[in-house]
C-alpha cells in the first residue's frame, strides 16, 4: 500500500480536492441582519441572564443612591443580615434544584413523545410497505437540501 | 458566612441560567420542530398509501413550505430567515394565488382530508412562529416605527395629534 508521501508531488496534489466556497459580496445590510439576529437571539432565547443580573445590581445601586441617606444603614444592614443567615443557601440551591427537576421531567416527556411517534411511524411504515398498501416515495423532499439551496440563493 | 453565601449566590445563577437554556428552552425549540416533523410525516405516508397526489400543487407547497418553517428552527431561530420567509408568504403575488387556490380546494372538498389537516397543523405552527417566536420583533419595530413617527413632528404638530386624539376619545369616554 503506497503512502501519499511516496507519492510523487503532482498526483497527491491532484487528490486534494478544492473544497473553496465561491466569495460572496456583503455588505453592511447584511452586517446589520447578522446582528439583529444574534441581538434577537440573546434577548429571546435566554443567553441574557447575566444582562438581567446587571441590570438587578444597576436597579440596586439606583436604589442605594436615592434611598433617604438617615435609613440606609437600615436598608443595607437588614439585606446583609439576611444574606449572611446560615440557612441562607437553602433557597438558591433549593430553587436550583427545582428548575433542573422540572426542566429535567420537560425534557424526558418531549422527548419520549417524540420517540413515542417515530415508532408508531417505523410500525405503520414496515407492515405498510410488507402487506404493500404502501409504496415508496420517487422524489424526497428534504429539509437539509432545502436549506442549502436558500444558502446558494 | 455572608461570602459564602454570596458565592453560592453567584455560581447557582450561573449553573441556573445553562440549566433553562439546555433543559427548558432548547427543548422548547426541539418540540416546536418536532410538531413539523410530524406534520411532513403524515403528508409523505399519504403519499405512500396513494391518498395524497406527489406532483400535485398542494403536496409540493406544503412540503417546501414545512421544510422552510423546519429551516427556521435549525440551529437557532432566525429572525430574518422567518421575517423572509413570511413576508414572501404575504407579499408575493404569486405564493399569494396558490395559496388562495389551495384554500379554495380545501373549502369545495376537492383534496384528501389528511392533507387538509397537514394544512391545518401547518397553519397553527406558522401561527405560534408569528404570535410567540417574532412577538418581541412586532415590539420592538412598532416602538421604533412609533418614535421616528414621534420625532419626525414638530410642536406643534404634536400638540394637534394630542387635541385630535383627546377629541376622538372624549365622546367614547362620555
Amino acid at each position: 500500500m503506497l503512502r501519499a508521501s511516496c507519492l510523487p508531488l503532482h498526483i497527491t496534489m491532484k487528490r486534494k480536492k478544492t473544497t473553496a466556497l465561491p466569495e460572496k459580496n456583503t455588505n453592511c445590510w447584511d452586517f446589520l441582519i447578522h446582528v439583529c439576529d444574534k441581538v434577537y437571539n440573546l434577548l429571546k432565547f435566554g443567553h441574557v441572564f447575566g444582562a438581567m443580573i446587571l441590570v438587578l445590581l444597576i436597579c440596586i445601586l439606583i436604589v442605594i443612591i436615592r434611598y433617604p441617606h438617615e435609613q440606609l444603614p437600615i436598608l443595607t444592614n437588614g439585606i446583609l443580615s439576611f444574606l449572611g443567615k446560615e440557612k441562607y443557601y437553602f433557597i438558591p440551591l433549593s430553587s436550583l434544584l427545582a428548575i433542573s427537576l422540572s426542566g429535567n421531567y420537560y425534557q424526558f416527556k418531549t422527548y419520549s413523545k417524540e420517540i413515542k411517534r417515530i415508532c408508531k411511524c417505523r410500525k405503520e411504515l414496515i407492515h405498510g410497505l410488507e402487506n404493500g398498501k404502501l409504496t415508496v416515495v420517487e422524489n424526497h423532499h428534504s429539509s437539509v437540501l432545502k436549506e442549502k439551496n436558500n444558502a446558494s440563493n | 458566612m455572608l461570602l459564602i453565601n454570596l458565592i453560592i449566590t453567584f455560581v447557582v445563577t450561573c449553573i441556573g441560567s445553562v440549566v433553562i437554556y439546555k433543559f427548558i428552552i432548547n427543548t422548547k425549540i426541539l418540540s416546536k420542530k418536532y410538531k413539523l416533523y410530524s406534520l411532513r410525516d403524515d403528508l409523505t405516508i399519504g403519499v405512500m398509501g396513494k391518498l395524497i397526489d406527489p406532483y400535485s400543487e398542494e403536496y409540493l407547497f406544503l412540503i417546501n413550505n414545512i421544510n422552510i418553517a423546519i429551516n427556521i428552527y435549525d440551529m437557532d431561530f432566525s429572525i430574518s430567515r422567518a421575517m423572509k420567509y413570511i413576508v414572501a408568504q404575504q407579499l408575493g403575488t404569486v405564493e399569494f394565488a396558490k395559496i388562495q387556490r389551495i384554500l379554495n380546494k380545501i373549502h369545495s372538498n376537492e383534496v384528501n382530508p389528511v392533507l387538509k389537516k397537514v394544512f391545518e397543523g401547518y397553519y397553527c405552527a406558522i401561527r405560534d412562529i408569528v404570535n410567540k417566536d417574532m412577538k418581541l420583533a412586532f415590539y420592538v419595530f412598532s416602538i421604533l416605527g412609533f418614535s421616528i413617527k414621534f420625532f419626525e413632528k414638530s410642536k406643534e404638530e404634536i400638540i394637534q395629534y394630542k387635541k385630535d386624539v383627546l377629541d376622538s376619545v372624549l365622546p367614547i369616554a362620555a
